[in-house]
């Protein structure tokens, strides 16, 4: 009865294995089960969640998979990772093949992704091992270029003393030391200056990554923003280098002086060119780590922290009362141009030295609000057009804030100009004002 | 009920139980809280018509089923030709019960096989026999109930004497010295009815089997019991052959077989 | 009133208690000889090859529908490349084998409690008995090693109809090739989240095959008990599979964590 039902049911039965199996056989000619491979290893001191069976990828071709993953046996050893890849795409392992772990997508699984290397270079023998680089932890990474900052400021520090000595004791005989300390003191304040607020904004970055880790993965997969961060972080060195350059000019300067030989000037000379390298390099850390500020993602970290773009408030926005939020509110000292400014023989107006004395004491009740308060000096001019009015509020407010930026050593990022006619609401004179207001938005909380 | 005790008594004393096609002793089964069997004993004796008779719903049919050992007893002893089958289980049990044959009420055949593997079906669980020994076997079995032309018929498609019928020959594949039958008119017209009990009939004259019949049909009763037995709540009425059943002093018994076919 | 709620609540444990029995001697008796090989052939035809068409149809339309949702919901984060990936993972991992296992303990199910069930009230189980056949090894024993061996083809029929479905769906929308479709479909999956999905619906098919046979065999009170035990045979397999799919997915995360990635 059943008899003739046997072959089918086995038919049933022997199908289904076969089924199975060819999904067992997709799933294994990924993983290169039947096809010759060779084993490589890789050593990496943090994984980033890479697990064993992840894909291998070498040039961006699928090539085979993480076999095993051996702990480290101390905390300063590596993991040292196994690598199987396909036997055919050996050649284009060579010596300075870079492994590194890599993020599938923008939420995808970790990956270890293997750059081919170049012809000159021999090939990776099996059961080699591989250069790596480390997966690239943003926090970490920051955390690096703070401190490398926070030791310029240090060093400068250490800097500023010895210099200060050795030039104190030169001023007794060399007749021009006393230039040479102006100088260099400048350099010294305009180091310190940008070098304290690198510092400040890469420990809100740091922050703000540490806080929004998971968000930030595009980030780390994205080359130029890799390039900029690696680049403030060789800047960062560069100008500890520079400075460190410097500290010993200084001590050289010392040195000779007190060995009452050779030429001061010229060591003098070589510790000022010291300083303004690391100035320069300085600066451009500044203005990359300001970029980075600007980098959509980061941006967010800044504005909760009450910095403000001053650069992108239209004079109308500013009129408006843009930057008085529920949260701030405006100081406002009026100066008139009158005290201010002077008519030079070309007809430009210039600050007088009363001007500047009245600045310097309008100053006073600001000094003590934080750095990253918004401060805005307010043009206001008489003129026949509005052209007029503006171009003379612009260069007026434009003279007080140079002026104030050098003298008070000001972030400049914080600082802004509004060229506002001769219209002034706020004014004490019925509603117009000729000369400046200087306004600093604080927090109403803060006093 | 008196004498059924003394019976047993006499049979067990001289330990005879070989004489004994199958015997129930002091049997008793409830189901919940009913009494279905209370202290049943009696002997069958090899090669006689035994017919247990009753109303429905007295354990007629629960007093069968403790002889093929599908109830077991709750207390007191079944055997069969001498082996203690209330007592029995697995392998013993089953050489034990290829002895005996079985027609269900309902005939209970295999729904899923065809009427000539329904016979077949206990000579393929039981015997070494050969494929065409089996079917020729098969077909004499068919033949001697008048189905030898229903060997590939779904049980199905037969009628209700038909079934029937294929289940006696499915009991008697083979050859059991003991045929238990569950009602052999249940369900049937009165002619349907009689063929039965003639094939039945026949099996005890020609080939001895012993025949465990319960029935609440007389006419049945009367072609079939050597010895009767009437169960009334549990307990036997009355027992005996047809006659001491007719002239029995209780009224009930009197009225059941005066009673004609009750279909 | 409390009283009754108490002897209901005792007959639900005793029958819980009757069913762990009998479920542990489906388990013992299927790794003890003798095997009903015959029969258990025949169930494996009826219950297994008879069902595939069932099976192999819902796949296909699983698969299509699943793959326009996920199409639906990757779109939006422009992820249209990981719609064969990720409905191939869902299906080997989860869809397949719980769909499979909820269909065939309708189809199955259903027909055990009835097959057992009108076997129990015309007396057949009865009559098996007494022509010296186990009735239990007979029916019971060779329908849970037929589920326990069909389960897992038909749930690997179900996985492969339903990758199928995905590759029409996926091919009206982009008309994608099969070589590329496949590829990209096993791109994701590992052993760790095929072979124990895939196995684990041994445990669906003895389940279908125990609870049904249960209910079937304990069939009480003619025709109607028939259709009674049919019925709780399908509602009840459904729910022990769901609730059992609960611990095995937790057992597969504890052994293979992989699977859990």
């Amino acid at each position: 009865m059943q008899k003739n039902r046997l072959p089918v049911v086995g038919a049933f039965v022997i199908a289904g294995l076969l089924l199975f199996s060819v999904g067992l056989f997709l799933i294994g000619d990924r993983r290169m089960m039947f096809s010759d491979t060779f084993e490589v290893y890789a050593e990496f001191s943090q994984l980033a969640g890479l697990q064993s069976r992840a894909m291998v990828r070498v040039a961006g071709m699928n090539a085979g998979e993480v076999e095993t993953i051996q702990l480290p046996a101390t905390p300063s050893a590596r993991f040292r990772v196994k690598l199987r890849v396909r036997e055919d795409l050996h050649q284009l392992l060579r010596l300075d093949s870079v492994a590194s772990i890599q993020t599938d997508g923008l939420v995808g699984n970790r990956y270890v992704q293997v750059d081919s290397g170049t012809d000159g270079s021999p090939r990776v023998e099996a059961h080699g091992t591989i250069r790596s680089r480390e997966p690239f932890d943003l926090a970490a990474m920051f955390e690096r270029m703070t401190e490398t900052v926070d030791l310029v400021t240090t060093t400068i520090k250490d800097v500023k003393v010895g210099v200060d000595a050795a030039l104190t004791a030169l001023s007794t005989t060399a007749t021009d030391a006393q230039t040479l300390i102006n100088d260099i003191g400048t350099e010294v304040r305009a180091i310190t200056t940008s070098s304290q607020k690198v510092t400040a904004d890469l420990q809100v970055i740091v922050a703000g990554v540490r806080q929004g880790r998971g968000s930030l993965g595009k980030l780390a997969n994205d080359d130029e923003f890799y390039d900029k961060v690696k680049a403030i972080a060789g800047e960062a060195e560069r100008a500890v280098g520079n400075l460190r350059e410097a500290s010993e000019s200084a001590r050289d300067a010392i040195k000779d002086f007190r060995g009452d030989k050779g030429p001061v000037n010229s060591v003098v000379g070589d510790l000022q060119q010291s300083l303004v390298a690391a100035r320069e390099t300085l600066s451009d850390l500044a203005d990359n780590s300001e970029a980075l500020k600007r980098n959509f993602l980061f941006r967010g970290f800044f504005n909760r922290r009450g910095y403000f773009d001053l650069d992108d408030i239209s004079v109308e926005d500013y009129r408006r009362g843009a930057l008085e939020t529920k949260d701030r509110q405006v100081l406002r000292v009026w100066v008139s141009s009158a005290v201010l400014f002077e008519t030079d023989a070309s007809g430009r107006e210039r600050l007088t030295d009363d001007g500047r004395a009245r600045l310097d004491s309008a100053m006073a009740p600001f000094v003590d609000y934080s750095r990253n308060t918004p401060f805005v000096i307010e043009g206001y001019a008489p003129g026949a057009t509005r052209d007029a009015q503006f171009l003379l509020s612009r260069s007026r407010a434009q003279m007080v804030r140079d002026y104030l930026v050098g003298k008070f050593g000001l972030d400049a990022g914080h600082v802004a100009t509004m060229p506002l006619g001769h219209e002034a609401a706020a004014s004490p004179a019925n509603g117009q004002w000729d000369g400046v207001a200087l306004a600093v938005f604080v927090e109403k909380t803060s006093r | 009920m008196t004498m059924t005790v003394e019976r047993h008594t006499a049979s067990a004393a001289g330990g005879e139980e070989r004489e004994c096609a199958v015997r129930l002793d002091h049997v008793t089964k409830s189901f919940g809280s009913r009494r279905v069997l209370d202290d049943i004993s009696l002997d069958v004796a090899e090669g006689r018509g035994f017919v247990i008779l009753g109303r429905s719903g007295t354990g007629k049919s629960v007093a069968l089923r403790h002889i093929v050992g599908l109830v077991r007893p709750d207390s007191g002893r079944v055997f069969v030709r001498g082996d203690e089958i209330s007592a029995l289980s697995g392998e013993p049990l089953a050489r034990v019960r290829r002895q005996i044959g079985f027609l269900f009420q309902s005939a209970a055949l295999f729904d899923s096989i065809s009427v000539g593997e329904n016979v077949a079906f206990p000579m393929r669980r039981h015997t070494p026999w050969p494929e065409a020994e089996i079917r020729d076997r098969v077909m004499a079995k068919l033949q001697s109930v008048g189905l030898d032309q229903d060997y590939e018929k779904m049980p199905g498609d037969l009628s209700g004497g038909m079934r029937k019928r294929a289940g006696l020959a499915r009991a008697m594949a083979l050859d059991p010295a003991l045929l238990l039958v569950d009602e052999p008119s249940a369900g049937l017209d009165p002619i349907t009815c009689e063929e039965i009990d003639e094939l039945l009939l026949g099996l005890k004259q020609q080939q001895g089997t012993t025949l465990v019949v319960v029935t609440h049909n007389i006419p049945s009763a009367r072609k079939l019991g050597d010895e009767l037995v009437m169960l009334h709540e549990g307990r036997i009425a009355a027992q005996g052959p047809v006659q001491v059943l007719e002239q029995s002093d209780d009224p009930l018994v009197r009225a059941f077989m005066a009673s004609s076919h009750s279909g | 009133m409390l009283e009754l709620a108490r002897s209901r609540a005792a007959t639900h444990l005793a029958s819980v208690g009757e069913f762990a029995v009998f479920a542990g001697n489906a388990a013992r008796q299927s790794l003890v000889p003798p095997f009903e090989l015959q029969e258990t052939v025949r169930q494996l035809y009826e219950l297994g090859l008879r069902s595939a068409p069932l099976i192999a149809a819902s796949g296909l339309a699983v698969g299509v529908v699943l793959s326009m949702h996920t199409r639906a919901s990757l779109e939006r984060f422009g992820a249209e490349s990981m719609i064969p990936a990720g409905l191939a993972m869902a299906l080997v991992r989860e869809t397949g084998p719980l769909t499979a296992g909820l269909l065939l303990s309708g189809r199955i199910g259903a027909g055990i409690g009835a097959e057992l069930g009108a076997m129990r009230v015309t007396e057949q189980i009865d009559a098996l008995e007494a022509s010296a056949v186990d009735a239990f090894r007979y029916l019971v024993v060779t329908r849970v090693v037929a589920c326990v061996i069909a389960v897992p083809i038909l749930t690997t029929i179900m996985n492969f109809a339903g990758i199928l479905g995905g590759f029409i769906a996926e091919r009206a929308a982009t008309g994608m090739s099969l070589g590329l479709y496949f590829e990209r479909a096993f791109s994701l999956i590992n052993a760790t989240d095929y072979v124990p999905a895939t196995m684990k619906t041994m445990v669906f098919g003895f389940l279908i095959a125990t609870v049904s046979s249960f209910l079937g065999f304990n069939t009480t009170s003619g025709t109607e008990g028939v259709g009674r035990a049919s019925t709780r045979a399908v509602v009840l397999s459904s729910i022990s599979i769901i609730v059992a799919n609960v611990v095995l997915v937790r057992l597969i995360f504890f052994l293979f964590p992989e699977a859990a990635g």
